[in-house]
């Protein structure tokens, strides 16, 4: 098989691999200026196309290339039914469910209508009536508490919550009122409101051959935004009837479409009560595959593409769950400022072993803001849950990425986290809870590396007599560093602050860069010369003294300032004529005008001064 | 080459109490080091005033500027020592090699916590010998300078001879002309003679704030001309760097001129420290096979019973290896090729009196090495030639020129370091300070005189005894002649009288020896093959 994939980063890497593995043909796509992307691939051709989203561009490309499959990624044209139809239209196989299956998948009041109709649990509710007497029957019958929001809703206007029936009727005039105000439209619906919502989905398959199987449950309740953050394979903490009910739910609702790919059927579990409700279904491969992969011990792409050319899988339902699997979306974001994008070039890279790392991050790799942050998944796998933590920790402490901000930190922060560890996650819990400020830069630790690191080793006599001291005058030696935020640092090291060796881990060197992990945090420091450390900006440069002068004889030709102006270097103060050109004299820093000399028209001679200034040394800007 | 067997019972009662012995003269040493940095008479108020100048201490601003992980080689740090009441501790300047961007330079730093870094008769030759330094070892030299200049109540010593103030400039101005770049930073001021320092550099920088250059400060421009003008108006770093044009580089603070000056270096398209030429042959270093330690204990604590230069040898040479040369003939002096931090270097040491043989075979040794281009490194440990009807009859005259002709004459780097007695002729024919080595150090516990003290006693009493008026002397007047004449030699032959007048370039401890050898055999390896002498070998 040739494979098409028409995506970018660490999904296209993935699906070469597993393209590699068994033999078939990849090819990659990417866009002119992702230069990261098209180094995503490693042992393929990669096309150029307009856009990740030109459906049209990357049929051809796959046609161009000899392709005869495409497979989508997650993301970009992964569930869009027009571009699944195109590529079977081109005569291509397309891995993945079938283009009407996405299309119904793809509308959510179509798949609630089916998945109620597979006797899939939805979350009770009612909006068949804007009576408000029907609407607290309706409120009864579902039990309490209860959630009244805006039919028009959106951004969290005109939603209440009634946790008895004593509250309804407030909860219903507040929320009608708002909703009112804020859409135009006071129609609202009552549903169960769930109180400690977990996210647990459950991973399907299916074939051409009638075949679905369950591959398990994996719980995705730490989010932020929506986003998922962490995700574990399977859902920990869960009653067994549950899982059970999940796992029956799942193959119900893909059996019911004739699902013939990898999906994956969303639910929000009460974690007090245990009831399951049915959200969406995701008509693709999932980002947080991996997990499931580590505890099945299957390839998802591979089933992929066996299904896609019409195997048949083989029987699947008996596949055991080993172990536990965690996985980190690592993006690039500072999460302490509030996960605001991070770019930069990735300088330093270094993953430890004994982790599945799916990334196309590279040292030299742009992160740019073009993209999804995320640039990496952490997955670890132990025989039980905490045995995955405790190597999802080792790893944090380990992995080092420099050159672009990173969650690393939080993610290491988060692993720590009591409902994280006693597994009480439920979908709130981040924004329950503040992310701490990240450590402080570790700038003498880093300048004592350093130092030991640039230490010139050879055999000549000046490297072999380093500490010879002839004299009790101690020598200092001098490191200049400039930290990720941009800081520089000199640090002044005793003798007995020399390090004879390095720490074994938790450190990556480069000449010229320092990484450190500090509490999962990367860490970078540059290397500074004196020369550039010590070196006046532009701004610390003193003026000439008291005076502007004239550097040679002319005529003044334009007067810019008056006595008791602030002026600052930048600024033209006067402007004279010799040779006939004009020649512009700014001072060479802030200063006070104390007193101006001349006026237009004043011939001046050379080192005559023009204007003086209050202060001897205009100061610094 | 073979391994010495070394004889040492380092067990022993008598290596105990050397060892005792030494470790207190190490503990002088360093005590009076700490002196010349930091110690003097009202000098902690000065310092205190320098940093809350926010100037930066001397031996600090040569860190700032050096590489690191890179040693400082410093010379004469106890110049002056006993000398000027003690008022001028290390003669009011700091003077060595150090490295800067893998280049090797001299630098010349005044410390302006002494007397203002005025210059007294030691400090200028100090800073004349490290030109000298500079100069035969082809380093370029770095100025820091922060001096009120010449100290005047001593200006008869400073100013008019052939090695005072004038021969400095001399030296800076051929020395540039040679290609070894002269450059300064002025830090303090630079009055009269003091102004051509940086005037005669071939780059300059000046501090903002505390440089100034002028060749008459404003107390003499209103006596002669009766122009009033403050000292930056006159000569600040402002008005040198962007008016008058006598320095080159205008820097805000010590730091940035530091910056500055590396960035300079890294132009000046020097040899680095490391880059050896092949005309001196190199092998990959070896620790000695002796713990270096022992040094203490094998020097004998009292000066008239010797100690076994070979023993010495072992534990300065890699591997303790030595090709010893004639080892059985003129066994007084000991002879031999080794390797110090790789570098091959031909030994001379003593072992006590030198005789005839010794002085032929020294000779043969010195010609050998001359003609093979190899360096020559000299023990001192000798109470000098042997005296007496046979020696006398053996030509000891003559064989004794023999050996000081050989290494008046050798051309290739030779170097000298006193381990014991340096006494009489012994220093000449040893490469004393009159023979030019490249460095001489001297160990803590060296004496250096015509005699021992013992002999001049001795000696000059019985002259007065038989002299004219030997008869009139009573024995009351001999004793105390006796006790003045002991006195006098052994305050003069002491290690600090002589460091202080800079008869070597620094004591430094044994331990320190080999280390500091092979960085001064490392500036010659860097350098070209000195051009040779006449180099034919004969058999005496």
């Amino acid at each position: 098989m040739n494979v098409l994939i028409a995506n970018r980063g660490e999904i296209a890497r993935r699906i070469e691999a597993t393209c590699v593995r068994l033999g078939h043909t990849a090819v990659g796509v990417h866009v002119d200026g992702d230069a990261g992307s098209a180094r995503a691939l490693l042992h393929s051709d990669v096309e150029l196309v307009p856009s990740y989203l030109d459906a049209a561009a990357i049929v051809e490309a796959a046609q161009r290339s000899g392709c005869d499959a495409v497979h989508p990624g997650f993301g970009f044209l992964a569930e869009n039914a027009d571009f699944a139809s195109a590529v079977i239209d081109a005569g291509l196989t397309w891995i993945g469910p079938t283009p009407a299956v996405i299309a119904q998948m793809g509308s959510k009041i179509h798949a609630r209508d089916i998945a109620e109709a597979a006797g899939v649990p939805l979350i009770p509710g009612f909006a068949d009536s804007q009576d408000d007497a029907d609407l607290a029957a309706a409120a009864d019958r579902i039990g309490y508490p209860i959630l009244v929001k805006a039919s028009a809703g959106g951004g969290g206007k005109g939603i209440r919550i009634a946790r008895s029936a004593d509250e309804f009727a407030a909860a219903l005039t507040e929320a009608r009122t708002e909703a009112d105000r804020s859409f135009g439209d006071d129609s609202v619906i009552v549903e169960r409101y769930v109180e400690r919502p977990r996210h647990i989905e459950v991973q399907v398959i299916g074939d051409t051959h009638g075949n679905v199987f369950h591959l398990g449950t994996r719980e995705c309740s730490v989010q932020r935004r929506y986003q998922k953050v962490f995700e574990e394979a399977p859902a920990p903490n869960l009653p067994e009837a549950t899982r059970a009910g999940l796992h029956e739910a799942a193959v119900q609702l893909a059996s019911a479409v004739d699902y013939t790919s990898a999906g994956t059927v969303e639910f929000i579990v009460d974690d007090e009560t245990g009831d399951y409700f049915f959200l969406e279904m995701n008509t693709r491969l999932q980002v947080e595959h991996p997990v499931t992969e580590k505890v099945t011990g299957l390839d998802l792409i591979e089933l992929m593409l066996a299904v896609a050319v019409g195997e048949a899988l083989p029987d699947l339902s008996a596949v055991a769950c080993n172990g536990h699997a965690l996985e980190a979306r690592i993006t690039a974001e500072d999460a302490s400022a509030g996960f605001v994008p991070a770019v930069g070039e990735v300088s330093i890279l270094d993953v430890p072993d004994g982790v599945r790392w799916e990334s196309a991050l590279e040292v030299g790799v742009q992160v740019t803001p073009d993209y999804d942050a995320m640039v990496a998944k952490l997955i670890v796998h132990g025989d039980d849950r905490s045995e995955a933590l405790a190597r999802m920790r080792f790893a944090l402490d380990h992995l080092l990425i420099a050159g672009v901000t990173t969650t690393t930190g939080f993610h290491r922060w988060l692993v720590d986290q009591e409902p994280i560890v006693e597994a009480t996650v439920t979908t709130r819990f981040l924004d329950e809870i503040e992310v701490p400020e990240p450590p402080e830069p570790q700038v003498v630790p880093a300048a004592r590396m350093i130092e030991f690191l640039t230490r010139t080793k050879s055999d000549s006599v000046w490297a072999q007599t380093a500490n010879l001291s002839l004299t009790p005058h101690p020598s200092e030696r001098v490191i200049g560093m400039r930290d990720m935020s941009g800081e520089t640092h000199e640090v002044s090291l005793s003798p007995d602050q020399l390090r004879d060796d390095v720490p074994a881990d938790g450190w990556a060197y480069v000449p010229g860069l320092l990484a450190l992990n500090t509490q999962g945090h990367t860490h970078w420091f540059e290397v500074l010369d004196r020369t550039e450390l010590w070196a006046p900006s532009a701004g610390d440069r003193s003026g000439t003294g008291n005076a502007l002068v004239a550097p040679f004889p002319a005529a003044v030709a334009e007067v810019h300032v008056a006595a008791g102006d602030d002026v600052t270097g930048d600024q033209v103060l006067v402007v004279i004529e010799a040779m006939k050109m004009l020649h512009s004299l700014k001072a060479d820093g802030a200063a006070t005008v104390d007193e101006v000399l001349v006026t237009v028209g004043d011939q001046v001679a050379s080192n005559q001064p023009l204007v003086t200034f209050t202060s001897d040394q205009p100061t610094p800007e | 080459m073979n391994r010495i067997e070394s004889k040492i019972d380092s067990g022993s009662n008598e290596f105990a109490e050397n060892r005792a012995a030494y470790e207190e003269l190490v503990a002088t040493l360093r005590e009076r080091q700490t002196f010349a940095i930091s110690g003097g008479r009202g000098r902690e108020r000065s310092i205190e005033r320098h940093l809350g100048r926010g100037k930066v201490m001397v031996r600090d601003r040569i860190d700032l500027v050096t590489d690191n992980a890179t040693p400082f080689l410093e010379f004469s740090t106890l110049a002056g020592w006993g000398q000027y009441d003690d008022e001028v501790p290390g003669a009011g300047i700091v003077t060595g090699i150090g490295v800067v961007h893998g280049v090797p330079w001299v630098f010349i730093a005044n410390d302006a916590t002494v007397k203002g870094g005025s210059l007294v008769p030691m400090a200028i030759k100090k800073q004349v010998r490290a030109q000298d330094i500079a100069l035969e070892n082809g380093l370029g030299v770095i100025y820091l300078v922060d001096s009120g200049g010449a100290f005047l109540p001593l200006q008869d010593e400073i100013f008019p001879d052939k090695d005072h103030f004038g021969g400095g400039f001399y030296r800076q101005a051929r020395m540039s002309a040679m290609g070894l770049p002269q450059l300064s930073v002025v830090l303090g001021p630079c009055t009269a003679g003091g102004a051509y320092v940086p005037a005669l550099s071939d780059e300059v920088i000046m501090v903002e704030g505390i440089g100034r250059i002028f060749l008459g400060g404003p107390p003499i421009v209103k006596a002669a001309l009766g122009e009033i003008v403050d000292q930056d108006e006159l000569g600040g770093a402002v008005k040198h760097t962007r008016v008058s044009g006598v320095s080159d580089y205008l820097a805000q603070t010590e730091r940035e001129a530091y910056g500055k000056l590396r960035e300079i270096c890294e132009t000046t398209n020097q040899r680095r420290a490391d880059q050896r030429q092949s005309w001196l042959d190199w092998k990959t270093p070896e620790e000695p096979a002796y713990p270096a330690d022992d040094l203490y204990g094998i020097v004998s604590a009292d000066d008239r019973i010797p100690f076994d230069a070979t023993e010495i040898i072992a534990r300065l040479v890699d591997g303790s290896r030595f090709a010893e040369f004639k080892p059985e003939w003129g066994e007084s002096i000991v002879t031999g090729f080794a390797r110090i931090h790789g570098h091959m270097v031909g030994i001379i040491a003593n072992n006590g009196i030198i005789f005839s043989e010794s002085a032929l075979k020294a000779a043969h040794f010195i010609e050998l090495c001359e003609q093979r281009r190899i360096p020559l490194l000299f023990l001192q440990n000798t109470s000098g030639y042997m005296v007496g009807s046979d020696s006398e009859a053996g030509g000891i005259a003559k064989n004794g020129a023999k050996m000081v002709a050989a290494v008046a004459n050798a051309t290739v780097p030779k170097y000298t370091v006193l381990i014991g007695g340096s006494y009489g002729a012994g220093n000449y024919g040893m490469c004393g300070r009159g023979f030019n080595p490249r460095f001489l150090f001297a160990w803590p516990n060296s004496r250096i005189a015509t005699m021992a003290a013992d002999t001049a006693e001795t000696v000059l009493v019985d002259i007065r005894r038989a002299g004219m008026k030997g008869a009139e002397t009573s024995e009351e007047e001999l004793a105390e002649i006796a006790r003045s004449i002991r006195e006098q030699y052994e305050t003069q032959s002491d290690p600090y009288h002589a460091t202080s007048r800079m008869w070597d370039d620094g004591l430094i401890d044994p331990l320190h020896t080999r280390d500091a050898l092979g960085l001064c055999l490392s500036l010659a390896a860097r350098q070209d093959e000195p051009a040779a002498g006449p180099g034919i070998v004969y058999r005496m």
